[in-house]
């Protein structure tokens, strides 16, 4: 976690502590609003840090070594995961809209991997589905004591039997075992409620109702995906006739929960939900990421079994591509970043290099497109129309798109230099320099130009590096290219508007 | 049949016409339309795709002969000439089945040395129809035939439209409607091949005479502006007798189930802003077309007349496609595939190809498409009264009104370029992952704020309900490509035009025909349709019954199963690729938020009070078709009902079961649709008699790459677009919503008699610039 962050954070309980202490760990020289808002930072950086990490795992899985009679179920899995990512995502938003709803400033930061947080047990890396990972991500998700609230007769009583000592024993004997010291996002969620529950910590004046219709809606950003949440579920009840559904084994699709607030019960409801979503099914027909992560473990285990060394009997014959854990385009790390350096993997090929730089590119435009949504009123544009803040919500989701098809190419793509046995790289999700937006509209759009005409030069660059690319990717590099020219003269567009609105202004 | 042999000439083993089913579309200028291409630049692959000139037959009507052709051109043909429309006449020919010097045997196009060889001779006849006008009044006398016999020569034959209740004129001739032109085309040494022309129509409208002072007749309500009532129809257009005939006047819909879906699909016209027939149903103004479709039929015959070989195609005659780089994300191709092979792909064996070509023509269809209104939403201010979904919602289930995605979340621009990225990122081969936004075909009549989101949103299917793919489409979506990510080999090619290879013969579209001759460039969810109604060919999927086109009323019935009539179809028993027996249900119960918004269950309305909603039957019969031959248990109601309409779960005591065979739905070995599925005129029937009535009331939802809603767009500065209503006289870049008595907007009168003059070609998203 960031110096910025830990040194406020000594009195806060570690997750070892049954009790939380009076004064719920607030720093004296902050106000209760200042920590709220500083812990809602805390907890958005761990969501966005899960969420890359679940994709990582996802798009690690597939690859022709997998076996034809495992790979529906491998797929399957990669559907499990990239649900569960999706949610994550879910709560990352509604955490932005809590934060607006509060009258903070939107926080889509976090560090890049890996990353020691103390409200996480293990560093947040970037790493390939394995049973050692899954067991890290069954170990963090699960509730505290787990598997003794569970009916006897249950498949997760019985999973949960089957292999928590096995997970524990992982765990523990890993490369880097759990901290001792970490503090819970249970109990920094159990911190953050008991502070909203207070009028006397956080006063009515402190919620800003107007902000609701700056604030990310299921309707627009859940894409359909699981319940109907926040203000939207009305009318979206149980069928007053509905026959009781049966709950999914392993859900593939994502149940994401997106939820404007305006009032301190919203803001409770929106972050109960959230909090539990982990844990606990949010609705009868989900499961829990614990128990879905469970399960993949419990199917990985039983068809790629270990030998008694704990190695995989067949090495080759693995679920995943062996991708680099915790890769990066960043040369001589070691002098920056200390020792967590040796946990990352330099990608050293020319070629693959660039393609992971167009994905950072479009990284940074998907988190500046989202937290631009947030500054843009949805629905409030003169017109009473579309506008600006429905467009950078679809292109978000344009991008998102992108990054699922960058990452399957540098999954395919060599780590290393060209002469060198292929070893696959993978995506790095570095984050940009900067996410904060101008004071200035037209700023705030030009930035989008900029990123665009470097994505322009690294498309260059990739031709200029490769001749024999796969028809594929040169299709898609046409396609991509095609598309941002339709992007920037809609910017061009929106631009000149910005600039006449801002010369009224003066 | 005899197999014919001669020194150096392949055999002739059997015959076939292609392709299978051609589309004429009218247009009154002299030159037919140039054949032309459509093809994505590499450059620029997401946008409007290009068209380029084909090869095009120059035919000389005088002799039958094609005398050259025009070579290909980088330029799209003149699809007006002047202020008229150039007609598309499709060419259709005969292919004979031969065996190779391999032993394989192929399709070779039949040639006048093979006929020589063989000792044949041609012969054609053509019969086709426009029953559009019987389809409403069931009389006889209303049906509009034409036929031509024994063809053998090489003259341009005129396709006479003629019906028992049409005057005569002044000679004392009974008048036709012209549906237009049939000549076998006459083989030469640079063109030996067999191959017949149909030149359809000029799309002209025609009139009734006055209507009889008689006080059983209702004279149709004026209105106010411009007066629909006054199309002026010339004397000689004036073919149907209003005294004879019940069409002027007479008739009116008024029968939900036995009526066409929508009703009063014909010149009739209720309260503005948009047609609502249920609100002020009114009688048809007795208005015809010149539309049609028809079968032809080839005979080969031997020296002593005998025949040896028969073959049969489809045709029809059908309005302009108005956008023609575009093409609709559901075509009737697509149904006809569906029968063909089957509502499931094989899964390990899909392209991602496959997908892409769903996602590209998804983004073709949604960028005519104004979704800001579609939606629902307010514009700039003002009330939305546009036909849309969600006021169709509300207007027939009492669902409380509101727009289907977020208010004021979508935009055309936005929304293009969203469907877009999805097409970029699959390029680069990622396989589709979206399956589980798309509408499942039982999930057409989920009115829940999430059912209606799903994809493809805001537009009709063949139901009126929300548009879902066919099955066969979605399991595309869900399969395609999915080896890729285990870096699978990418699933090998089909071969070529063979006898069997009845997915080629399905795609050919035939030597100089331009592209929107072929079904794919058909709208495939007819309500009622564009070139064809569709659902007409399914009522006869059972031998000995007879379906309304959108109802599971069995409308008639005979020899054996003369006892179903008047009872309503439930469900359907099919064998799954196990053996087990599967329930297929034909209706659904339509569910969506109660008024006051506190819970979800079933729209009940006073008319309807089990929310039943009709299943389109081209999904819903999707798995009989392998069972062809077959006898499958179908439930029925017990009791005669036509007012009435009930759930497919109703207690059993309250069914009966038949055992019913189950048809084939092409002629055997073909692609050719059964002719015992429809006859000539059948497949047109159900459409808006005139056509042009359906392009004034029927807005884009259903057809937006065909019949354009949203033209000209161009960013605005507000980050949303801009742009014109496509039926504005006018080009402001304001669009206009929808409003008959808008007079920016091409009204009825204008609509019947400047058609070509007043529509707009569209290329590149621009309207194409008049000569």
């Amino acid at each position: 976690m960031q110096l910025k962050f830990t040194k406020h954070m000594c009195s806060f309980p570690a997750a070892s502590e049954e009790t939380l202490p009076l004064n719920l760990g607030k720093p004296a020289d902050f106000t209760w609003r200042d920590y709220l808002l500083m812990l809602l930072k805390i907890d958005a950086g761990i969501e966005h840090g899960l969420m890359v990490q679940y994709l990582y795992a996802a798009y690690s899985l597939g690859g022709e070594q997998v076996p034809a009679d495992k790979r529906a179920m491998v797929r399957k899995w990669q559907q499990t995961i990239l649900s569960i990512a999706k949610e994550e995502m879910g709560h990352l938003i509604t955490v932005q809209n809590v934060i607006t709803c509060l009258g903070g400033a939107v926080s889509l930061e976090r560090e890049d991997y890996p990353w020691d947080h103390d409200f996480y047990p293990f560093p947040f890396e970037l790493e390939p589905l394995t049973l050692d990972s899954l067991a890290k991500y069954v170990y963090t998700e699960a509730p505290l004591g787990w598997g003794e609230a569970e009916p006897p007769s249950s498949a997760l009583k019985s999973a949960i039997s089957s292999h928590k000592t096995a997970i524990m024993k992982r765990v523990l004997q890993g490369k880097i075992p759990p901290r001792p010291d970490v503090k819970s996002v249970a109990a920094l969620f159990k911190v953050v409620l008991e502070i909203i529950k207070d009028p006397n910590r956080i006063s009515d004046d402190d919620f800003h109702p107007e902000t609701f219709a700056q604030q990310a809606s299921w309707a627009a950003w859940g894409r359909n995906h699981g319940q109907v949440s926040g203000e939207d579920a009305q009318g979206e009840l149980s069928p007053d006739n509905a026959k009781p559904q049966k709950v999914r084994t392993c859900p593939t699709t994502a149940d994401v929960i997106v939820v404007p607030v305006a009032t301190r019960d919203d803001v409770i409801n929106a972050l109960t939900q959230v909090a539990e979503q982990g844990e606990a099914a949010h609705s009868t027909v989900e499961q829990s990421h614990f128990a879905r992560f469970l399960h993949i473990y419990n199917e990985f285990s039983q068809h790629f079994p270990e030998n008694s060394k704990g190695q995989p009997k067949d090495q080759k014959a693995q679920p995943a591509r062996d991708l680099p854990i915790n890769p990066t385009t960043m040369d001589k790390l070691k002098r920056q970043n200390g020792d967590m350096a040796a946990r990352t993997t330099t990608i050293k090929n020319p070629l693959t290099c660039l393609w992971a730089s167009l994905f950072d590119l479009r990284y940074r435009l998907l988190l500046t497109y989202l937290t631009h949504t947030f500054r843009l009123a949805r629905g409030t544009n003169p017109n009473k129309g579309p506008g600006t803040y429905q467009a950078l919500t679809h292109r978000a989701f344009g991008e998102m798109y992108n990054l699922k098809a960058l990452s399957e190419i540098l999954v395919r793509s060599p780590l290393d230099e060209p002469g060198k046995p292929f070893k696959p790289a993978g995506p790095a999700f570095q984050m940009p320099y900067t996410l904060e937006l101008p004071e200035n509209a037209v700023s705030c759009w030009l930035q989008y130009r900029d990123i665009l005409d470097a994505c322009e030069n690294v498309r260059a660059d990739i031709h200029h590096a490769c001749d024999t690319l796969s028809t594929q990717e040169q299709k898609y590099l046409a396609t991509m290219a095609n598309a941002d020219r339709e992007c920037q003269k809609w910017l061009e567009t929106v631009l000149d508007a910005a600039r006449v609105a801002s010369s009224l202004e003066q | 049949m005899k197999k014919h042999t001669q020194k150096n000439t392949p055999t002739i083993e059997d015959i076939r016409i292609l392709p299978s089913l051609a589309i004429g579309r009218l247009g009154s200028a002299k030159e037919p339309l140039d054949n032309y291409e459509v093809e994505t630049d590499p450059k620029a692959p997401l946008g409007f795709r290009r068209i380029t000139q084909a090869e095009t037959f120059i035919v000389d009507t005088k002799s039958g002969e094609i005398t050259g052709t025009r070579p290909p051109a980088d330029t799209p043909p003149k699809f007006k000439s002047g202020n008229k429309i150039r007609p598309v006449a499709p060419f259709l020919e005969v292919f004979a089945s031969v065996s190779s010097a391999k032993g394989e045997t192929e399709l070779v196009p039949l040639t006048t040395d093979m006929l020589q060889a063989a000792g044949l001779r041609v012969r054609w006849h053509i019969a086709a129809g426009n029953l559009k006008v019987w389809r409403r009044t069931q009389k006889e006398k209303d049906k509009i035939l034409a036929h031509l016999s024994d063809v053998e020569d090489h003259q341009l034959y005129p396709l006479k439209g003629v019906s028992k209740h049409f005057v005569k004129d002044s000679k004392g001739k009974r008048k036709h409607i012209p549906f237009g032109t049939i000549q076998f085309i006459k083989p030469n040494t640079a063109f030996p091949e067999i191959r017949l022309r149909f030149t359809p129509a000029n799309g002209w409208v025609y009139g009734s005479t006055p209507l009889p002072k008689h006080p059983n007749v209702e004279i149709p309500q004026e209105m106010g502006g411009p007066a629909y009532s006054d199309v002026d129809i010339p004397d000689e257009r004036i073919v149907y007798d209003s005294e004879k005939g019940t069409w002027n006047g007479k008739y009116r819909d008024d029968q939900p189930t036995l009526n066409t879906l929508s009703q009063g699909l014909y010149a009739a016209y209720g309260k503005a802003p948009y047609f609502n027939y249920y609100d002020d149903p009114q009688p048809a103004r007795g208005y015809l077309d010149d539309a049609c479709d028809g079968i032809v039929t080839i005979e080969l015959l031997d020296q002593h007349d005998k025949i040896q070989f028969t073959a049969k195609a489809r045709f029809c005659a059908a309005p302009p496609i108005f956008a023609p780089d575009s093409e609709f994300v559901r075509t009737v191709q697509d149904d006809v595939m569906q029968v063909l092979l089957g509502p499931q792909v094989d899964p390990d064996n899909t392209p991602l190809e496959a997908s892409l070509d769903i996602v590209r023509r998804a983004y073709e269809t949604v960028r005519f498409m104004n979704v800001n209104v579609l939606n629902g939403d307010t514009i700039k201010g003002r009330p939305n009264h546009a036909d849309t979904m969600p006021a169709d919602d509300s207007s027939d289930y009492d669902r409380p009104y509101a727009p289907v995605m977020a208010p004021h979340s979508i935009d055309t621009l936005a929304i293009t370029a969203l469907h877009q990225q999805l097409y970029t990122a699959m390029s680069s081969g990622t396989a589709p992952w979206f399956y589980d936004a798309l509408r499942k075909p039982d999930e057409t009549a989920d009115l829940t704020d999430k059912g209606r989101r799903k994809m493809p949103a805001l537009m009709s299917g063949a139901d009126t309900n929300y548009l879902a793919l066919t099955h066969r489409q979605i399991d595309t979506i869900k399969h395609a490509g999915q080896g890729n990510m285990f870096d699978s080999a990418p699933p090998a090619e089909s071969s070529g035009l063979t006898p069997r290879n009845l997915t080629a013969q399905l795609q050919y579209r035939g030597r100089g025909n331009p592209l929107n001759t072929h079904i794919a460039s058909s709208v495939g969810n007819c309500c009622p349709g564009l070139e064809l109604d569709f659902r007409s060919i399914w009522k006869r999927a059972f031998e000995g019954i007879t379906l309304v086109e959108h109802d599971n009323y069995v409308l008639a019935a005979e020899g054996k199963y003369e006892d179903l009539q008047g009872h309503r179809l439930l469900s359907i028993e099919i064998p799954d690729a196990d053996g087990a027996i599967q329930i297929h249900p034909v209706v659904v119960q339509a569910i969506g938020p109660s008024a006051d918004g506190t819970s979800v269950g079933p729209l009940r309305t006073e008319d309807n009070p089990d929310a039943v909603v009709n299943l389109e039957w081209s999904n819903t019969l999707a798995a009989i078709w392998k069972h062809k031959g077959d006898y499958l248990t179908c439930r029925f109601t017990k009791e005669k009902m036509l007012e009435q309409q009930v759930l497919a779960d109703i207690p059993k005591k309250q069914t009966i079961t038949r055992k019913l065979k189950v048809r084939d739905f092409f002629e055997t070995g073909t692609t050719v649709i059964n002719e015992d599925l429809a006859s000539p005129g059948e497949l047109t029937q159900g459409l808006c008699s005139p056509w042009q009535n359906d392009f004034r009331e029927c807005v884009c939802y259903y057809w937006a790459s065909s019949r354009p809603d949203y033209v000209n767009i161009e960013p605005a500065s507000d980050g949303g677009s801009r742009g014109d209503n496509w039926m504005t006289k006018k080009r402001t870049g304001q669009y206009v919503v929808d409003d008959y008595k808008d007079n920016r907007l091409i009204n009825y009168q204008e609509l019947f008699n400047e058609w070509e003059a007043l529509l707009k070609f569209q290329i590149g998203g621009r309207d194409v610039p008049e000569e």
